[in-house]
């Protein structure tokens, strides 16, 4: 009796281990691996998913969202080669990329308010930081860290004059402490913490991104890895044009966009549409500002190349319009 | 004890090797196995520009006052369970409960009630510290030879003067034996704590390090970082506690 | 005469699960100050008990233990026990520090303050009584089994309690040395004015040692007799008087 139940017990945990093995050997040609974020600037990718847009466009593709959350984990899983295409905003990916990483810019995503927010009545400018006073940012090299250093040069000239009182704190964590009064006297937030910030009273707007980066930039970008667009053009294709879609539908149609959506986001749809029309919020496959990122990022060496081609960072077939480029690439496009 | 380290010195080089021909040969790309030319130079330069330094120096001071104040409070718990069956009742039970859990799964509750920073940090350590702490020294003042007792009886020693003369000297092996165990599990999780926290930006310790590198999307220096934990590790058991040991336990003949 | 160190009617009993088991029954004896007195009988008859009680170590249920007329009450720096057990020096001292503790310890009790020279001065001399002066610096794990004892022997004589009791302390050694440590002990006793209570099971042993032997039994443990011996010191252990009382007492016991 005891020698068929190890046996038994021997099949099962090999079975077991087979299984975990099957995994890995997933058909590279027909599946497609997006990223997938919570927050109001991916929405239109927060579409592709709930309207099926890949799967109508390709039957045959398998589509896989996986759920990871922050920008350094997805980095590392695009590396491993488990994550196809992401969304994130340019800094992240200009330091990734000046290291080495294999990926390219496929299109803009969205434009978004940005702000450093302050529970402090006796703060009211940049001016009245003092050292004790910390700020709240997702992580060290974020769009948030960079459009304050961006603020903190034009303003004092000096570059990390803040970087001693930063505090590495998800969004939803640095809301809860701002709103508590506690440990932190300021987060530079995104939508919609931004929002949910703004409406509590005693917390205020100090600086805006826009103003911080000295005008319009592209909050949040989608890239993809040269591997996928190389191994699959076709799927790659698909998702471009899905993402067109995507976008067209959020910004013609809001008032569908935010009943599908709400859900999602645990908000109502009044809420919804009110966020997907806040002033600034707006989703356009243009990629704005990556110039003015990369010479402010090379000066003070967060990148260390800072002689980039346009074709080095965004793929031949892209979304993001011509605009962008610079007068010698459009002249050389044009050959 | 020579050999040991000639042994440990010639394997060291072999996996050197393995590593770098692995990292040569281009099986896997150069971003995900970083060749050990460059994992040294990302070492050397962070050792030059100060901040590595800075930054072990922030570990260990760390993990020093955390292992301090656990092995203060253990004390206290344990002798109080020692000499009170009431407070030792208390104690396991709060033993029992506390020490299954790792530091890192407290950490919301700690952020919470602490926020983020040095002292987040130091309540992680003694956590993870102090009840394996507690937990040796019961095991060690309740194996102490009765005859101890009856001893300290005859030459009626009161509470204090027992403690400090016999019941601690006695049960001196199982305090090690519990610093080496608290040592190991401290380190780790400070390396832990100070990679979630990440919290004051330019001082947080080895593990900000490693975070920052990582962030940075800088793989030999987040490998550079590992190698100082390795070495620090290494250090501290090999130099640290086995000259503790030889000068105390060894020498007694007490060694477990 | 008031006696020296007397028990009144002492009796112990211990409860387990099971049953009731009466240690020591009515024991009633008188020792005399300065004797040798040994307390002999088979395993489990008490005698251990007895020691321990008379340490202070544990009470009896009921009786008296009278020094000089007054009760005892609980241990005391008057009454040093000497174990069986090696462990009974302190393993992370030296010999000489184990030896000053007692050194301390009897000053202490005594009022007196001593220099740290006078007490170092006063532990080797004790060391030097038993003969292992030379090893004074050594730890107890180097010691073998004899030399410890010898050890935890000049601890209890530098405690300087009139009267040193003794578990056994020979048990654990072999023959040949129980035969060396037997004669220090006689030696230090006639040296030293104390009174010396002294347990063992080993017949040949309460012989060579001792003045008086209380002769116990076991279930319950009942004193039988109380024998003198008039042996002139130092007894020789091949003389025809030696195995004589040696037969007298096995026959009782």
């Amino acid at each position: 009796m005891k020698k068929y139940l190890t046996i038994i017990i021997v099949l099962i945990l090999t079975l077991l281990l087979v299984s975990g093995c099957e995994n890995n050997e997933a058909g590279p040609q027909q599946k497609i691996t997006i990223a997938e974020q919570y927050g109001l600037a991916y929405a239109p990718v927060q579409l592709i998913k709930e309207l099926k847009f890949l799967e109508e466009a390709n039957p045959n593709l398998e589509v896989e969202w996986k759920q990871l959350s922050n920008t350094t984990s997805i980095r590392e899983s695009m590396l491993a080669g488990e994550v196809d295409i992401a969304f994130m905003a340019i800094p992240p990916f200009l330091i990734a990329r000046d290291k080495g990483m294999e990926w390219k810019i496929i299109s803009g995503l969205s434009e978004s308010p940005l702000g450093l927010m302050t529970n402090r009545g006796d703060i009211n400018s940049l001016a009245d930081f003092k050292t004790d006073a910390k700020i709240a940012l997702p992580q060290p090299g974020s769009i948030q860290h960079i459009l304050l250093s961006m603020a903190a040069e034009r303003e004092f000239g000096e570059v990390d004059r803040f970087d001693e009182q930063l505090l590495t704190m998800s969004h939803p964590d640095a809301m809860n402490a701002l709103l508590a009064g506690r440990e932190v006297s300021a987060h530079f937030a995104s939508p919609p913490y931004l929002f949910l910030e703004s409406r509590e009273e005693g917390i205020k707007k100090i600086l805006s991104g826009r103003k911080a980066f000295g005008g319009d930039f592209t909050f949040i970008i989608g890239v993809s890895t040269e591997e996928f667009y190389e191994q699959q053009p076709k799927n790659y294709a698909y998702f471009l044009d899905a993402l067109e879609k995507a976008i067209e539908f959020i910004e013609g149609q809001p008032e569908e966009a935010a009943e599908i959506l709400a859900d999602n986001y645990s908000l109502s749809q009044t809420e919804m549409l009110e966020y997907l029309n806040w002033p600034g919020m707006i989703y356009s496959s243009e990629v704005k500002g990556l110039d003015k990122f990369i010479d402010f990022m090379t000066a003070e060496a967060y990148l260390e190349a800072n002689n980039y081609q346009y074709s080095e960072l965004v793929f031949e077939k892209n979304l993001t319009g011509r605009e962008t480029a610079s007068e010698e690439e459009a002249v050389q496009n044009e050959e | 004890m020579k050999s040991k380290y000639k042994q440990r010195f010639f394997w060291g080089m072999i996996l050197s090797l393995i590593w770098q021909l692995t990292a040569v040969s281009g099986i896997f790309s150069e971003m995900i196995f970083p060749g050990l030319d460059q994992i040294l130079i990302a070492l050397f330069e962070s050792l030059k520009d100060g901040t590595l330094i800075k930054q072990i120096g922030f570990s260990l001071s760390v993990i020093a006052q955390g292992l301090f104040l656990a092995t203060i409070t253990a004390l206290i718990l344990s002798l109080t369970a020692y000499f009170s069956s009431y407070a030792a009742g208390l104690i396991d039970t709060l033993t029992a409960l506390a020490h299954p859990l790792p530091g890192i799964a407290l950490m919301p509750l700690i952020l919470i009630w602490f926020g983020s920073g040095k002292t987040a940090i130091l309540i992680v350590i003694i956590h993870s510290v102090l009840w394996p702490l507690v937990l040796n020294l019961s095991t060690g003042f309740n194996s102490i030879p009765d005859i101890y007792t009856l001893i300290a009886k005859n030459y009626r020693l009161n509470k204090l003067e027992f403690m400090y003369k016999i019941l601690i000297p006695a049960s001196l092996p199982y305090f090690i034996s519990g610093l080496k165990i608290a040592w190991a599990r401290s380190w780790r999780a400070l390396i832990s704590a100070e990679m979630l926290f990440g919290a004051i930006n330019s001082l947080g310790g080895l593990g900000w390090y490693i975070f920052q590198k990582r962030v940075f999307f800088d793989l030999p220096g987040v490998f550079a970082g590992i190698i100082v934990i390795i070495l620090i590790g290494i250090a501290v058991e090999d130099f640290i506690f086995e000259k503790l040991e030889a000068k105390t336990v060894k020498k007694w003949g007490m060694l477990k | 005469m008031r006696s020296y160190l007397e028990l009144k009617n002492v009796n112990k009993s211990f409860e387990t699960e099971k049953e009731k088991k009466i240690a020591l029954k009515d024991i009633n004896l008188e020792i005399k100050e300065n004797e040798f007195l040994t307390i002999l009988g088979p395993s489990g008859c008490g005698k251990s008990t007895l020691l321990k009680i008379i340490a202070g170590f544990s009470k009896t249920d009921r009786g008296q233990l009278l020094k000089k007329g007054e009760e005892l009450a609980g241990a005391g720096l008057d009454r040093i026990m000497l174990f069986q057990d090696f462990e009974q020096l302190f393993s992370w001292q030296k010999v000489i520090d184990n030896v000053e503790f007692a050194v301390k310890a009897a000053a202490k009790n005594k009022n007196k303050s001593l220099s740290p020279a006078q007490i170092k001065e006063k532990a080797h001399k004790y060391l030097t009584e038993v003969k292992l002066a030379e090893y004074q610096n050594y730890y107890p794990h180097q010691l073998s089994g004899g030399m410890k004892q010898r050890a935890a022997l000049a601890r209890t004589l530098a405690a300087e309690a009139e009267i040193m009791l003794m578990d056994e302390p020979f048990g654990s050694v072999d023959s040949q040395t129980r035969q060396e440590l037997q004669q220090l002990l006689v030696q230090l006793w006639q040296e030293e004015e104390r009174t010396i209570i002294f347990v063992t099971h080993d017949i040949r042993e309460a012989v060579f040692l001792s003045q008086r032997i209380v002769l116990m039994k076991n279930e319950p443990g009942e004193v039988i007799n109380i024998i003198e011996n008039k042996l002139p010191y130092p007894r020789i252990r091949s003389s025809r008087d030696f195995n004589q009382l040696f037969e007298k007492l096995q026959s009782q016991l």
